[in-house]
């Protein structure tokens, strides 16, 4: 099976992987915006059109309180009433039907009606009416020929109209007994009044009537009679049937009935609003309808805007996770680079991490790992490079033992031979070149017989060995070697130092190897200085280190011109000398001297500059 | 500075001066016939603060009856109920009948007048006018048994015409009926005399001139009346001097008419 997950690198993964963690829970995040914008409009329509309900029916409870306000008002007015009985007793309603014209016009109403006492129609101000129209049937006329104001809205000839209406009333002859007393100083003489008529104003429920709603709520207004619209703000819907049970809804019910309906592909919010006289009888209804097709316009607007920052976030957070990832990866691809360069051998390579987190410290940890693998290797090398050199001594001395031997003997006998033929007498040239022939035996004697200590083991254990005394003495043996004679020597109090675990004498060859180096290395002259201290334990080579034991240690410095950085590694190597091997040493002073000083565990270190060099001789301390 | 001091504790120490000051409350014939103008005239005269209001008989009754006015004026015949003060006649006026100028009829009999204000005759027709439905209007005010029109025509009101329109006030009686040519209605000749709103008819062929209203031919003349104090105030008698004077007998007879030989 195929898993493609295996084909990308860990950036293309975490990249994938924080992709996923958006995109993922994007539909559901789109699905529930959508629904929170749906609702969110959904209540904003319902809102507006239950404000546009709300200013409707407060217009039309408004327009009836202020008709009854009109009429009660007419029923103060004195040239109104006058006029009014005037019409009714002398039967001239001229003046009567121009004063109700004057206030039907200033009023603005659609309807204004003076009636007797029967309520019978005595003329009108919309228009001059014939007298006889019987009203008395008319609830709120009834109701102000018993002296009562009503308003209220009814239903008639085809369209519905809102009514109030007041009695006219004239004060009533009393008959008052006594002399001088004011009226109203007793409850018989109170002002009382007859009825003689009635006054009735309205306002029809028509189109000019809904437009001005209209502009008020900003709704489109329709009528409903019987479940039809028979007038209507948007002239499209009159003669439309209103169906879906509304009619029924209508009727069972005190409130608005709230609808969401599409006429000619508008959407609309409508109310459907019962038009209720005062009886609570719904005698139609009222249809407030809200165009909110910018309701879904700006829903869908947000929907889009919610959509475009979505993607526009899901974009980011790619660009955001390709630099995150990147942010990531990167230390990772140093570590591996790191480990490539350790696996070719590079352990003095370092990785710079600066992440903070777990990856910095795997880059420090790996950073100690090629430091640790550093040192082990110069610590490797190093073991390597003294065991070549044991091997190489050792080797060395058992070639020298058995050229000692072989070489030795005869020697002894040809010395013995030399010096016997010395002392006789012989020509010039005899004696010059058996005197040569000495002075050569000797030297080959001093090379066997350095030849012999670089093979002799260690005579006796290391002991007690007072390192001022060895440095003294060795200073002593040297104080009038001729190749001492330029070299100005300085020594250090060793007076308080510990007692090295050592043997003196060879000790003492060691020091006196060390103090003729370094004449040697200054044959203009020079100083040399020679100091000793107790070497702390981070200061000890590699091959004394950790052992737990306390060593000492004895500079020889010079300020002569040092060991070349090449040549060092080999300056402790047997016949290794830079100097003419044919009028110097043979190389192995150094050599033997390295020898001893390892033979009494401890060691023999060279640090040299082109100022000069330094041997350290770190020797245990005598416990 | 204690001059100053001195005055000024002088002056908080003197007892309050309180000015000399004249009110009249009553009968409106009586008030704009002459009594208004009379009062100003006689306080700019004498310094005396006066204070006039219209009203009818009841308020002049019952402020002079709680001493809150000096001066009551009467309309109506002042009966034994008011013998705690002193009656002084001032002048005379009448009840004029009156339609509206439009209105062809002039005269009627006080009969007809009675018929009209009870019903018995509704139509103008009944009086030798144009066809056409009456309407009475009936101003209600003072007390039935001595207001000369209850007196002399209405009798009691219970007995008015249905179609009657009673009103509490004179401007209402003049503005119905100078507006509606149908009405008749009644007013003193002060309101009606040269009035061009409304037209008086004789009553019983006599017209209510100053004349007839003086000689007593005119059915509803009547006398108007102060009463005063039996023991009046300085100020009411000094006005009544004032009154008698021939500056102020010219102003009453401006709109009234003066009973010389009745004066006191």
């Amino acid at each position: 099976m195929i898993n493609p997950w295996r084909w990308l690198n860990i950036k293309s993964k975490l990249l994938a992987l924080m992709i996923i963690v958006v995109v993922i829970p994007l539909p559901g995040a789109m699905l529930a915006i959508d629904s929170i914008v749906s609702k969110q409009f959904e209540k904003t329509g319902h809102e507006r059109v239950e404000n546009a309900t709300d200013t409707v029916e407060a217009t039309l409870e408004e327009t009836t309180d202020k008709l009854v306000s009109y009429v009660e008002l007419m029923m103060r007015d004195h040239a109104l009433i006058d006029a009014a009985y005037y019409a009714m007793v002398a039967g001239e309603r001229s003046m009567l039907f121009e004063e109700l014209k004057k206030t039907y016009k200033v009023l603005e109403l659609d309807n204004l009606q003076v009636v007797d006492r029967s309520g019978v129609l005595v003329t009108a101000g919309e228009y001059y009416a014939r007298r006889g129209s019987d009203l008395s049937g008319h609830p709120i006329i009834r109701a102000a020929l018993s002296d009562r104001t009503e308003g209220d809205l009814f239903y008639a000839k085809g369209r519905y109209v809102l009514q109030a209406a007041a009695p006219l009333r004239r004060e009533r002859i009393i008959t008052r007994e006594g002399p001088y007393s004011l009226p109203g100083e007793d409850e018989a003489r109170r002002p009382e009044y007859d009825v003689f008529g009635a006054i009735l104003a309205g306002v029809y429920i028509d189109k000019g009537f809904l437009e001005k709603i209209k502009k008020m709520s900003g709704a489109q207004l329709s009528v409903l009679t019987n479940g039809r619209v028979t007038l209507s703000t948007l002239p499209s819907l009159v003669g439309r049937k209103i169906g879906g049970g509304v009619a029924t809804a209508i009727n069972s019910s005190t409130d608005p009935v709230f609808r969401e309906e599409k006429v000619d592909k508008v959407p609309l919010f409508t109310a459907y609003l019962p038009l209720r006289n005062r009886r609570g009888e719904a005698i139609g209804a009222l249809q407030v309808a809200l165009d909110v097709s910018d309701i879904h316009r700006s829903a869908a607007a947000a929907r889009m805007s919610m959509l475009g920052i979505m993607l526009l976030s899901l974009g980011g957070a790619v660009v955001l996770a390709y630099f995150m990832a990147g942010g990531i990866t990167k230390p990772v691809r140093r570590l591996q680079e790191g480990a490539t360069r350790i696996g070719k051998g590079e352990f003095g390579s370092h990785i710079t991490v600066r992440t903070g987190d777990e990856l910095e410290s795997l880059a420090r940890s790996f950073n100690s790992m090629a430091r640790a693998l550093k040192e082990s290797e110069a610590e490797l090398k190093e073991k390597h490079r003294q065991m070549l050199l044991a091997e190489r001594h050792a080797s060395l001395g058992r070639v020298a033992a058995h050229v000692a031997h072989e070489v030795g003997n005869p020697l002894t006998s040809i010395s013995s031979f030399v010096q016997m033929l010395q002392k006789r007498r012989y020509d010039p040239f005899t004696e010059e070149a058996l005197e040569t022939i000495f002075k050569h035996i000797e030297r080959i004697s001093n090379i066997v017989a350095q030849l012999t200590g670089l093979a002799r083991p260690v005579p006796e254990g290391p002991r007690k060995c007072s390192l001022s005394e060895v440095v003294e003495d060795s200073l002593e043996i040297l104080r009038y070697d001729k190749r001492m004679s330029n070299v100005e020597v300085g020594t250090r109090d060793m007076s308080s130092l510990p007692m090295a675990a050592a043997n003196s004498d060879q000790l003492q060859q060691v020091f006196v190897n060390l103090i003729l180096n370094a004449a040697e290395a200054m044959p203009d002259g020079g100083r040399l200085t020679i100091c000793a201290a107790v070497a702390p334990e981070d200061a000890l080579p590699v091959s004394l280190s950790g052992n737990g034991a306390g060593y000492v240690r004895v500079d020889f410095c010079d300020t002569g011109c040092g060991v070349p950085p090449e040549r060092v590694g080999h300056i402790f190597e047997p016949f290794y000398s830079s100097k003419d091997r044919g009028t110097e040493g043979a190389g192995l002073g150094l050599a033997l001297s390295h020898g001893i000083v390892r033979r009494f565990n401890g060691e023999l270190t060279l640090n040299s500059t082109s100022q000069g060099s330094t041997f350290m001789v770190y020797l245990p301390i005598a416990k | 500075m204690t001059l100053a001091a001195c005055l000024v504790a002088l002056l908080a120490a003197a007892p309050p001066v309180h000015a000399a000051s004249l009110s009249f409350a009553g009968a409106r014939p009586l008030f704009w016939g002459g009594m208004n103008e009379l009062l100003e005239r006689f306080g700019e005269a004498n310094g005396v603060v006066v204070f006039p209001t219209a009203g009818g008989c009841s308020e002049a009754a019952l402020g002079m009856r709680s001493g809150k006015i000096d001066m009551g004026g009467m309309c109506c015949l002042v009966d034994e109920t008011l013998s705690e003060f002193t009656v002084v006649p001032v002048a005379m006026d009448a009840m004029t009948i009156i339609v509206h100028p439009s209105n062809p009829v002039d005269s009627v009999t006080l009969e007809q007048a009675r018929d009209i204000f009870h019903g018995r005759i509704t139509d103008w027709s009944g009086v030798e006018g144009p066809v056409g439905p009456i309407t009475p209007v009936f101003r209600n005010h003072c007390d039935y048994k001595n207001e000369i029109f209850k007196r002399e025509v209405v009798g009691d009101p219970a007995l008015l015409a249905p179609a009657t329109l009673v009103v509490d006030t004179i401007a209402k009686t003049l503005n119905y009926v100078g507006k509606y040519p149908k009405s008749v209605g009644h007013v003193s000749s002060v309101f009606s005399m040269g009035a061009h709103t409304v037209k008086a008819l004789a009553v019983d062929g006599v017209y209510p001139t100053s004349e007839n209203i003086a000689s007593g031919r005119y059915p509803l003349s009547r006398e108007l009346s102060l009463l005063v104090p039996k023991n009046p105030p300085r100020e009411v008698v000094m006005f009544l001097e004032f009154m008698k004077s021939p500056e102020g007998r010219k102003i009453l007879e401006k709109r009234l008419t003066l009973i010389p030989e009745r004066l006191p």
